[in-house]
């Protein structure tokens, strides 16, 4: 058996948890799905967990209870799971999971501090990245989009927004709706492109993977 | 937007709408919405389809309808058929009908009286009620208290208090109903919670702090940690008791 896993009935007799507080805890997002590995054994299908990310996982879990936290104060607090998604900018670059271009801007304009980059951050990335890959928008509209999700992603917290990048006579800006709202121009005006944010920020969290 | 900006989609007829920011859709006759909708009241009385995802406060469907994209909604009842081809998140879901989802389940409460299919796993904080249902992966219940009308079955089941019952004589009016299905048993491969109480389930294995397996019961293994309680007429090849506050 794989040393790095523990099964389901080792990780609650170590951890002195019950299957009714395991289950809880999963509903609640406090154990990430994919922390539970199916796997098969001469008894059958039996659930395995990273061993030692679950176990700091339920350490964690059951000091914030002591302290009397919620189990939605304790999601937030370990929910979405900044470990594992979260890269500094050195890391996007040396492996390549974004354009240079992109990760120059962002780096100038943004971030280029070692610190693990915050999710807000991460959107912004993704959607920078998606823009410039269109070859629509150039390097210095880049900056532009920049600002308007610095200045306006924080607004939207909890619901997913949409980057919208518009052109009118040669000039251009970049504004955030809520995702799936109708927008509407006068003729003259072009939309370059509409990136959902969430969706683009989770197709680099999948690639950071 | 705000609601005083949201008009009304109303049919008697029939029709086909664009998706939008609605107060309420009703369709009495039939109705397709093309497009992605954000309604307050989402009703259909008749036979309705909707091409996109649909967010809503509440979502009464009496006669037919179809979601083709994901469905968000407080509060969810099904008197009839409702098909939802990805996953849905609910408030409060009562299933009077019949209920298929193709994705994932996750809803607060379920009140169960009819037959509920989800292809992929289910979360609630409560399941309750009779009929039937099928999981395809783990149905993760914190309180699941079930009259087993049809059918039933799930790949795991997990919880804190998981009381399964076979139907008994007074509750014949509504096993009319699925008479033409096969034996009233719950099928799934591991059963695990803190409290297990079981009655017609078929599993490989039933592991909890508490177990209480009784009659139409046919288990391989019983796991316990505090105690087992076998019922005359329950088939359990094998039950050990296992140590720690875990199992």
């Amino acid at each position: 058996m794989d040393p790095d896993l523990i099964s389901k009935k080792d990780l609650l007799s170590t951890a002195g948890i019950s299957y009714g507080q395991l289950y809880r805890w999963k509903r609640k997002g406090l154990i990430p799905e994919d922390w539970f590995v199916r796997k098969s054994t001469f008894t059958g299908q039996e659930t395995f967990f990273p061993r030692e990310k679950v176990l700091a996982r339920v350490v964690k879990i059951k000091s914030m209870k002591d302290e009397d936290a919620s189990l939605d104060e304790i999601a937030s607090a370990v929910a979405p799971d900044l470990g594992e998604m979260s890269m500094t900018v050195a890391e996007i670059r040396e492996r390549g999971l974004v354009s240079p271009e992109a990760l120059e801007l962002f780096s100038e304009n943004v971030c280029d501090c070692d610190a693990a980059l915050a999710f807000g951050e991460v959107v912004s990335l993704a959607a920078l990245d998606m823009l410039l890959k269109t070859g629509e928008v150039s390097l210095d509209e880049g900056r532009v989009v920049l600002d308007a999700l610095q200045e306006n992603y924080p607004a939207f917290e909890g619901r997913t927004a949409d980057l919208l990048f518009v052109r009118r006579m040669g000039l251009s800006t970049a504004l955030l709706v809520s995702s799936g709202a109708d927008v509407r121009f006068d003729r003259a005006a072009r939309v370059i492109a509409r990136v959902n944010l969430s969706e683009s920020a989770e197709a680099l969290r999948a690639r950071i993977r | 937007m705000s609601d005083e900006t949201r008009n009304d989609i109303k049919t008697a007829g029939g029709g086909t709408f664009a998706g939008g920011t609605y107060g309420e859709v009703i369709f009495n006759g039939s109705g397709t919405i093309n497009g992605d909708v954000d309604a307050i009241t989402f009703r259909v009385n008749g036979a309705g389809t909707s091409n996109g995802r649909v967010k809503a406060v509440s979502v009464v469907v009496n006669g037919t309808a179809s979601f083709v994209g994901e469905l968000q909604a407080n509060e969810l009842t099904v008197n009839g058929d409702a098909n939802i081809r990805d996953g849905a998140g609910i408030g409060r879901l009562s299933v009077k009908g019949n209920l298929s989802v193709g994705g994932s389940v996750a809803a607060h409460q379920i009140d169960l009286r009819g037959f509920l299919r989800i292809g992929g796993d289910c979360d609630a904080e409560a399941l309750t009620g009779e009929g039937g249902f099928t999981v395809g992966g783990l149905l993760n219940a914190g309180t699941i208290d079930l009259t087993v009308q049809a059918p039933c079955s799930a790949r795991e089941i997990g919880g804190e208090s998981i009381v399964i019952r076979q139907p008994t004589g007074s509750l014949a009016s509504l096993t009319g109903l699925f008479t033409v299905f096969a034996e009233k048993r719950l099928t799934a491969e591991t059963v695990e919670g803190d409290v297990v109480w079981l009655e017609n389930t078929s599993a490989k294995v039933v592991r909890g702090k508490n177990v209480t397996v009784g009659s139409g019961c046919v288990i391989e293994l019983v796991e316990y940690a505090d105690s087992f309680t076998p019922v005359a007429g329950a088939q359990v090849r094998e039950a050990r008791q296992v140590a720690g506050a875990g199992a």
